[in-house]
């Protein structure tokens, strides 16, 4: 499966396209693209791409565990949707609010 | 230290006005990602996994109070009360907002400080010896000359695009601590046969992907020619540097390609034509510039020496400190104090805002308001008199910096890794804490040895150079880890040899556990270091160790 993922103009931080159409940062609320659904994904990204607010825009591959937590496939992206593995911090939030209405 | 005179503080006044004006305009939409991008790296804004990554320039490494309060008000204000000290001397900050960095940026300002030609296709910061102005081996204080690169460079209009980035360090020691044979022209002071000090002059060193050990281009270049030289060395490369593939576009590979010999001849025939003119050094100026730089008014101190024996059963940490983190000084009792930042499991080069204020008081007080970064990622007071060494001390110990570590294996080059950079394969930052918890209690055994390691092949934590390296790489979805053994980035330079297939995260302490134990077992005495028993045992045994 995939999801959509970006950083956020103002803040850097990494953010995810959600059901509703908005960018927010958990990827738990991301919408995800089966593979009978390129066009579909497709035309999101396309959607996205026209977007200035977002910077560093590409499609991930990620699975949904058993339980139904969304995992990204590389570590690479692990480590984004979750921050660094060593100092404690927690990721970049974004300005005044968890999602970007777009 | 230099000054800004009023052209400098103009052209930083007027790139922050330009840059926030960009930023404002990006803001708002008028300017596009892809027209913003490539000004935003020329203010050393970077797009990193998490957030932006601002990388702040610290011309040769030196610092005053001033500055490194203000890196620590920035840290705290700004960003999230830490800076990141790195390999090119730099600070780098993790989390700034893209609004908040013109503000920053005015900050910088403020204390001659700024982000610009930190990175893009240009000559970036010139690095220099972290113990430059102090060290007791030193033939030539080498700063006043970096600074004069530093001026002609900043910029410059003919070298804004070159085919690829461009560093350049200098050393004045024969005892080479900055790495200038891997850089793209190294300079190292020289004395000719008229007892007439100059450079010598290596080109085409470098570590990513192709490492190699610069080439001597020239074995003197007097103080007054050495611009003209550089500008020609600049315009070969500029004209003959491949644009066409960003791996091959370095110096190092126009050198490799074209020979040594065919360059220098196109260097001297450029040099030829412009050596007389406006690049020509007067020998008034290199005074006026060497002024800036001029010897503390050093006291009568009342100690000459420091009996470190009778620390070593009733303060044995002070007493390591004392034989690992003070470095020879050319004025009789002093010192240059090394500040580790590199405190057992802890994260190489950072530093939190409340103690860079420390460090900027410890040098206000005690080391003539000098600070120094140094490319192995820590901090330097350059002129320390022995009586306070123990004064030093006592504040380090309160702000945790007080690891007596300098050159052992837990003073470890890292590059940030996939922890933050968007480039890296694996992450680097674990594996250095790793190896600092495992091998705490026998470091001082082991004695000098340095151990590098990056996140991928671009190199940035010098694992070529490292006696031993270690390069994170992605195989299949799993981090693995290369190790190299032999690399050497002083004076004798040497690269660093792949001793066979990577090993997981988890294995690489052990791995290591198994070389260090075939060094220890084989060494010829204490006084035989690992690059040492290296050279004379070679690489089978140490792979033999490794993989059986």
């Amino acid at each position: 499966m995939n999801a959509i993922t970006a950083n956020e103009l103002i803040s850097g931080a990494v953010v995810y396209l959600y059901e509703n159409g908005d960018f927010g940062v958990d990827l738990q609320q991301a919408k995800l693209f089966g593979a009978d659904e390129a066009g579909a994904l497709e035309t999101a990204l396309g959607k996205a791409a026209a977007i200035s607010r977002l910077v560093s825009l590409e499609e991930i591959d990620v699975e949904v565990s058993e339980t139904g937590v969304v995992w990204a496939n590389r570590l690479r992206e692990q480590i984004k949707a979750n921050g660094p593995t060593v100092g404690g911090f927690a990721r970049q939030s974004l300005e005044g609010a968890d999602h970007v209405s777009l | 230290m230099y000054r800004y005179d009023e052209f400098d503080a103009a052209f930083v006044r007027q790139r922050t006005e330009q840059f926030s004006h960009q930023v404002a305009r990006r803001l708002t939409g008028e300017l596009t990602e892809d027209q913003f991008r490539p000004l935003r790296l020329m203010n050393g804004l970077y797009l990193q996994l998490h957030a932006y990554m601002l990388r702040v320039a610290v011309p040769y490494g030196t610092l005053n109070s001033t500055q490194m309060r203000k890196l620590a008000h920035i840290a705290r204000t700004y960003d999230r009360g830490y800076g990141h000290f790195t390999t090119r001397q730099n600070i780098q900050y993790n989390w700034p907002k893209l609004k908040d960095v013109p503000a920053i940026l005015e900050e910088l300002a403020s204390v001659e400080m700024h982000a610009i030609q930190t990175s893009g296709n240009c000559i970036r910061n010139v690095t220099t010896d972290q113990f430059a102005g102090a060290a007791a081996d030193e033939i030539i204080d080498p700063r006043p000359v970096a600074e004069i690169i530093r001026q002609w460079s900043s910029l410059h209009p003919e070298f804004s695009y070159l085919p690829r980035k461009f560093k350049i360090a200098i050393t004045g020691a024969p005892q080479d601590r900055a790495a200038v044979k891997f850089h793209d022209i190294g300079l190292m002071a020289n004395t000719n046969d008229a007892g007439k000090i100059g450079w010598r002059v290596f080109v085409g060193g470098g570590l990513g992907r192709t490492p190699m050990v610069g080439k001597e281009i020239s074995g003197f270049v007097a103080d007054e020619y050495l611009l003209p030289y550089l500008e020609a060395i600049l315009r070969v490369y500029n004209m003959y540097g491949r644009r066409d593939n960003k791996y091959k576009a370095r110096i190092k590979i126009l050198v490799h390609e074209t020979g040594i010999e065919t360059i220098r001849e196109q260097v001297e025939a450029e040099f030829a034509e412009i050596k007389e003119g406006v690049l020509k050094l007067p020998q008034g100026e290199l005074t006026r510039i060497t002024e800036y730089f001029a010897a503390p008014a050093f006291g009568a101190p009342t100690a000459t020496k420091i009996d470190v024996a009778q620390f070593e059963a009733t303060d044995s940490a002070y007493a390591r400190f004392l034989k690992r983190n003070l470095h020879p000084h050319r004025e009789a009792g002093y010192t240059s104090v090394t500040i580790s930042l590199k405190p057992i499991g802890g994260v190489p080069g950072d530093a939190t805002d409340v103690q860079m204020e420390a460090i900027a008081d410890l040098a206000e007080r005690y080391s003539f308001d000098e600070l120094r970064v140094t490319h192995e990622q820590n901090l330097v007071l350059p002129h320390v008199a022995l009586e306070d060494v123990r004064a030093v001390y006592d504040v380090l110990v309160e702000q945790k910096l007080q690891e007596g570590n300098a050159g052992l294996i837990s003073d470890i080059i890292a590059c940030p890794g996939l922890d933050y950079c968007a480039l890296a394969n694996a992450r680097s930052i674990p594996i250095a804490q790793a190896i600092s918890v495992k091998f705490a209690d026998r470091e001082e055994e082991f004695g000098e040895l340095k151990l590098k390691i990056s996140g991928c092949i671009n190199a940035c934590g010098h694992h070529h150079v490292g006696h031993i390296g270690i390069l994170g790489v992605e195989k299949k979805g799993t981090e693995l880890y290369q190790i190299t053994v032999g690399g050497d980035a002083t004076e004798n330079a040497s690269v660093g040899s792949i001793l066979g297939p990577g090993v997981t995260a988890d294995e690489v302490p052990g791995a290591l556990e198994k070389l260090l134990d075939h060094y220890m077992a084989h060494r010829q005495g204490a006084d035989e270091s690992f690059i040492q028993a290296y050279r004379r045992l070679g690489k089978a045994p140490f792979k033999e160790a490794l993989y059986g």
